[in-house]
């Protein structure tokens, strides 16, 4: 892999697009979890609302 | 038809919850799809294809990330102030939604615009750090995002915190020209405009080419990143209503 070895800049250039790499997948995970994570919480209220008790609001 | 009414149609078509939740997940996928195709491009352009600059060696490579973050950095607050303004004046809530969506995704760009800067200043410039006028607008903007995101979650009623969101968020537009022009109007370590000039932008072709590159894919993230966080927050708004509760019915 000669052509991405960037000589005495090699760090600099990889942790720069390391770190893009890393905003870009947070920008993915963050909103991937929380729309899971919501639509497990509404599925489990209207379970309890349809099959459920009276004393859940 | 009156051409002016069916835009009015269509502009309240899109604006309705269950209308935007279908249609942006029909085209994520292509969103996503084709910003993933480009990125390789420009990644594969920028550090394979480009050649080494003749005054800063490989060290120049950084550009390929950095400046697309920086625009986009920009760009995002200029989403989030419109959509402000939007949501102020007609109050729709797909607006606010929009806009608060915005601002997590504006603060990583500007986080990232600003650390990849500093990376690419220790090579150059010998320093991580410089005091100047382009370098503190845009952490004035990282802060501006901050402010934002701290606003809204202070104030319990959505709707409330929205209006002083969108308030503040058309204030900080006065920023935007300030890091634009910085490198113009006050003398700074960082260069000036290679791309964004009038005349011939001063960067060779197969430099330029895996830039606008980046930046379609980097604007291509945004829009698909958007996307998820907006789809989220309208089934949080909207969970009691019946679209939501239909589309979440064990089949």
């Amino acid at each position: 892999m000669e052509a991405l070895d960037f000589g005495k800049y090699n760090l600099y250039i990889w942790a720069s697009y390391g770190l893009t790499f890393l905003v870009l997948a947070w920008n993915l995970v963050i909103p991937w979890f929380a729309k899971k994570k919501l639509i497990k919480s509404i599925k489990r209220r209207n379970y309890l609302n349809n099959n459920g008790s009276n004393d859940t609001i | 038809m009156n051409i002016f009414a069916s835009i009015t149609r269509l502009y309240h078509q899109f604006a309705s919850p269950p209308y935007f939740y279908r249609i942006s997940g029909l085209w994520l996928p292509y969103i996503m799809g084709l910003c993933a195709i480009l990125f390789a491009y420009g990644l594969y352009g920028g550090l394979i294809l480009a050649p080494t600059d003749y005054e800063q060696g490989e060290a120049y490579r950084i550009i390929f990330v950095h400046v697309p973050a920086a625009w986009m950095s920009m760009f995002v607050y200029m989403v989030m102030a419109v959509t402000g303004a939007i949501a102020l004046v007609w109050r729709l809530k797909l607006a606010e939604i929009v806009m608060i969506s915005c601002a997590p995704i504006g603060a990583s760009f500007t986080f990232l615009a600003l650390a990849t800067g500093s990376i690419w200043g220790k090579p150059m410039w010998n320093t991580w750090w410089v005091w100047d006028a382009r370098l503190t607008s845009e952490l004035l903007l990282l802060f501006l995002y901050f402010g934002v995101m701290a606003l809204y979650n202070a104030i319990e009623d959505r709707r409330t915190a929205a209006r002083a969101v969108a308030i503040l968020a058309i204030v900080g537009v006065v920023n935007i020209p300030i890091i634009h022009y910085s490198v113009e109007w006050w003398n700074t370590l960082h260069q000036g405009p290679t791309v964004t000039k009038f005349d011939k932008p001063s960067i060779h072709l197969s430099m330029l080419i895996p830039l606008l590159v980046m930046a379609v894919a980097f604007k291509l993230f945004f829009i698909g990143s958007l996307f998820m966080r907006v789809r989220t927050e309208l089934l949080a708004r909207e969970q009691k209503s019946k679209w939501v509760t239909a589309l979440l019915e064990p089949k």
